[in-house]
């Protein structure tokens, strides 16, 4: 298979040093001390690459064509129009349950 | 073999795609239990799903009817308040996962979504029969609680009740429905990924029949929905089994995040109801009416803008229920624009109509219907989505009179028009047309007895769930079960006429109809296993009807 | 019906290509019902976590941190050994394959062994609700037993489909045996793969929110 339709060994190698690196990074990162927000935020963030990272590389999202790119994001699509509409409910009631 | 609706070129030695005579139909394809228990052909698993929806149709039919008699009186004597809970959970539990959903989907499209799209077969055949199995395990969990004593939550299973308060066989239940969803999900990725991946050569996607794109749209929401009720299913059945859980308010619990899990499932579930049903009208109301249908692409974009719109309305369940006024006033407005695609498609169908040569054929009888009952039910769903009107009529009668006008006029005619229409392809026979017309007629006007006094009651403040109420409504009681013993006799018909056709009738023609479609012109009445003897190459547009003509257009 | 292999193509296919296709799609369909599964959940505990922060912290700072990092190490580098065992395959390398997959299985297996551990650690702990918890141990007992029921639903539901992707990786390793797989077939290695970084996917998010929320 040609390298542009999947990823080098060597590059394989480089995403996990990267994830591992990656997951030092949040373990420290929350025994810093910092505002809550800002925890998570930073955890979140963290997250979200280590998934870019698996997603694009370890699952070769990034060398498939455009369909299975579409299917392969959907799902979290449909998550955040979960999320977004519950919190419009949790986040705008005037009192506590 | 049909003139005008041929779809394909000639093959090329010229010879027309006749059976070879060797070659058996499906259903004569291997004989015997075990050769239908561990086939792999969508065909033969449509006949199977077909069998098994039939016995959950007329068990949550009986459970109906046992209302029906209970609420003919207003002291309610029939049966105690206890039992009355159980037949309505009965009723609601098996109308909608062991019925509804899996009906025109399971049986209609598992037969002829590989033949409209030119493929022998689905994608993955062994997960479709795996898929059937799934369904009659959770049938049978289903089954044992209903047995055991049944379940008094109401098919919404609210909490806490269901999680702490409910006594009754709670986990079985839920167990059984989300083993279910696992059958739907199953299906609704093989649909999706067969329609993708194997249409025939030049079977653009704009040459699909409009039934192929309700069901792949309401496959999107089978998948993207239904992991959401199965989680929702285990949280219940982990909290009532450890005592403990997320929902319970002496926790901190909110019971209303159980409502928010539960509605973002069964508010899409109510569209992977109706939308197949819409597809199937629109391939009845096209061939009955000798016309193309008008809008192709409106009508097959308004099946994805209701699939994707449906999802961000679930809160108009919940108004009353304690969520923010802000959030409230967030759903009613996206429910309104959720009806936006749904009267394209009523308007289309219409346009279709006008200036066709109308056949009243039996299935079009049920199309017709269809979009009379369907429109009135949606209709009200705007009653219902406006917030100050919900207030008033939430949990009443109305409602029940709303969904079931959708359900019960809408879909359940679409599916029998539509097994009527298929008929002749599924089992190579005809059904007596005189007697069918009958029973549409029958089942038409039992229906709108059963349900439209239930809008007046709803209106006049009689809450659902109740078994009993004051005096003066009973005429309408009365006037409602008069409907349902039609309505009753309405379905049995169609069950004896079938069954009795499917040994007896007289033999089919490969396209009875003269429809358009590769089902109809490229198989034989029934089709072989394989479905085609080569497979088709696809030339023409979809409704290659004669109206209108061009000069018209 | 012959097992699909090096040689045969299903009935209903016309080409290998077609098949690959789908098996792709039919993944990542299936993926996505995964996300909204998992994503039920990671609701309700996003609603909770808002609302409770300091009990859902106390119950975090119950836990055993190191066990948690060190299952997220394991955890990322069998996802290595996954992708190598893709790499392996996609070069027709059988003998690479059965090897990577071995390695792949042994820190699946490490995770969900050492996954237990730390569940027994738990109930010595008087964590576990409806079991033995003890709110004695919290300011916030209400909120922190919420938080803990969400970290055994959640883990649970994890270490489940961990155990199904080991039974998959098996699955896998005794076809590669019989040499079914090739570089011209091994969709199923490609399949199990996705999942495998799936489940992964789904612990890297569990483990912040487990295990480091701060006070």
């Amino acid at each position: 298979m040609p390298s542009n339709e999947r990823p080098e060994r060597r590059t394989l190698y480089f995403i996990y040093i990267s994830l591992i690196i990656l997951l030092i990074l949040t373990a420290v990162g929350g025994k810093l001390p910092m505002g809550a927000l800002a925890h998570d935020v930073l955890a979140f963030g963290i997250s979200v690459a280590k998934m870019a990272l698996i997603v694009f590389i370890f699952m070769e999202v990034h060398y498939d064509k455009g369909i299975v790119r579409v299917f392969a994001g959907a799902g979290l699509v449909w998550l955040f129009l979960f999320f977004l509409l519950t919190f419009s409910d949790y986040l705008t009631r005037t009192w506590r349950f | 073999m049909s003139s005008a609706s041929t779809t394909i070129e000639p093959s090329p030695t010229g010879a027309p795609p006749t059976r070879h005579p060797v070659t058996p139909d499906y259903l004569n394809d291997g004989y015997g239990l075990r050769s239908w228990l561990t086939t792999h052909d969508h065909k033969r698993i449509g006949i199977l799903y077909l069998l098994s929806i039939t016995v959950f149709f007329f068990i949550g039919g009986w459970a109906a009817t046992m209302m029906r008699l209970q609420l003919l009186s207003p002291h309610g004597d029939l049966v105690t308040s206890e039992t009355y809970n159980r037949l309505f959970t009965l009723h609601g539990v098996t109308m909608v996962w062991f019925f509804l959903i899996p009906s025109v989907p399971s049986v209609l499209g598992n037969f002829v979504l590989p033949m409209m799209i030119g493929a022998r077969d689905v994608a993955f055949p062994r997960l479709n029969l795996l898929s059937w199995y799934i369904f009659v395990l959770g049938g049978i969990f289903t089954l044992y609680a209903t047995i055991s004593g049944g379940v008094d939550t109401g098919w919404t299973f609210y909490t806490p009740y269901s999680t702490t308060y409910a006594n009754g066989h709670v986990i079985a239940m839920a167990s059984g429905i989300f083993i279910t969803g696992f059958s739907t999900i199953f299906t609704a990725l093989n649909f999706i990924v067969t329609t993708h991946t194997m249409r025939a050569p030049g079977m653009h996607w704009f040459r699909l029949p409009l039934f192929v794109w309700s069901l792949y749209a309401t496959s999107l929401i089978m998948v993207l929905a239904t992991p959401v009720i199965a989680i929702t299913l285990a949280l219940i059945a982990l909290e009532r089994f450890a005592g403990v859980g997320i929902f319970d308010p002496r926790i901190g619990g909110d019971p209303l995040l159980f409502q928010h899990l539960f509605w973002f499932y069964s508010h899409p579930a109510v569209y992977i109801m109706i939308l197949p049903g819409m597809g199937v009208v629109s391939e009845m109301i096209t061939c009955f009416s000798r016309k193309r249908i008008f809008g192709y692409k409106f009508v097959a974009y308004s099946s994805l803008a209701i699939a994707i719109l449906g999802f961000i309305v679930w809160g108009h369940h919940m108004f009353v229920a304690s969520q923010s006024i802000y959030a409230g006033m967030i759903f009613s407005m996206l429910s309104f624009l959720v009806s936006i695609p749904s009267a394209i498609k009523v308007f289309n169908w219409t346009a279709t109509l006008y200036k066709g040569r109308i056949h009243f054929h039996t299935p079009m009888l049920y199309a017709l219907g269809f979009i009379g009952l369907f429109t009135i039910g949606g209709l009200t769903g705007l009653f219902l989505a406006t917030l100050a009107v919900d207030m008033h009529v939430h949990d009443t009668y109305f409602v029940i009179a709303h969904f079931h006008y959708i359900m019960v006029g809408g879909m359940v005619m679409a599916y029998l028009g539509g097994l009527h229409f298929w008929w002749p392809k599924i089992s190579g026979r005809m059904y007596n047309e005189k007697l069918a017309q009958f029973s549409a007629a029958i089942i038409f006007v039992g229906f709108n007895l059963t349900f439209f006094p239930q809008f007046i009651l709803g209106y006049l403040g009689m809450p659902r769930r109740y078994p009993y109420y004051p005096p003066q409504w009973q005429v309408f009681h009365i006037l409602s079960t008069a409907g349902a013993s039609v309505l009753a006799v309405g379905y049995l018909l169609p069950l004896c006429y079938l069954t009795w056709s499917f040994f007896f009738g007289r033999h089919a023609p490969p396209n009875p109809w003269n429809a358009s479609g590769l089902e109809w012109n490229e198989t034989s009445s029934p089709p072989i296993r394989t479905n085609f003897e080569k497979l088709p190459i696809v030339t023409r547009e979809a409704y290659d009807y004669p109206y209108p003509i061009k000069s018209d257009a | 019906m012959p097992e699909e292999s090096a040689s045969h193509i299903p009935e209903q296919f016309e080409s290998r290509a077609q098949q690959e296709e789908a098996d792709a799609l039919g993944i990542w369909t299936f993926l996505s019902t995964e996300i909204l599964f998992f994503g039920g959940l990671i609701l309700s505990y996003s609603v909770y976590r808002v609302s409770y922060h300091s009990g859902f912290a106390e119950g975090s700072a119950h836990l055993y941190f190191w066990i948690g990092t060190s299952n997220t190490f394991i955890l990322l580098t069998s996802s290595l050994f996954m992708a190598l065992a893709v790499h392996s395959i996609q070069d027709g390398d059988l003998e690479k394959l059965r090897r990577y997959l071995a390695l792949t299985f042994t820190f699946g297996a490490a995770f969900l062994g050492l996954k237990l551990c730390e569940y027994y650690l738990d109930y010595r702990e008087h964590l576990v609700p409806s079991v033995n918890f003890d709110p004695t141990h919290f300011l916030h007992p209400h909120s922190a037993e919420l938080f803990l029921f969400l970290y055994f639903a959640m883990t649970g539901l994890h270490a489940i489909h961990m155990t199904l992707g080991l039974s998959a990786l098996t699955y896998l390793y005794i076809r590669a045996r019989r040499n079914d797989f090739s570089k011209a077939y091994h969709s199923p290695v490609r399949v199990v793969g996705l999942y495998w970084h799936f489940v992964d996917i789904v612990w890297v998010f569990l483990y912040p929110m487990l295990y480091l929320i701060n006070n």
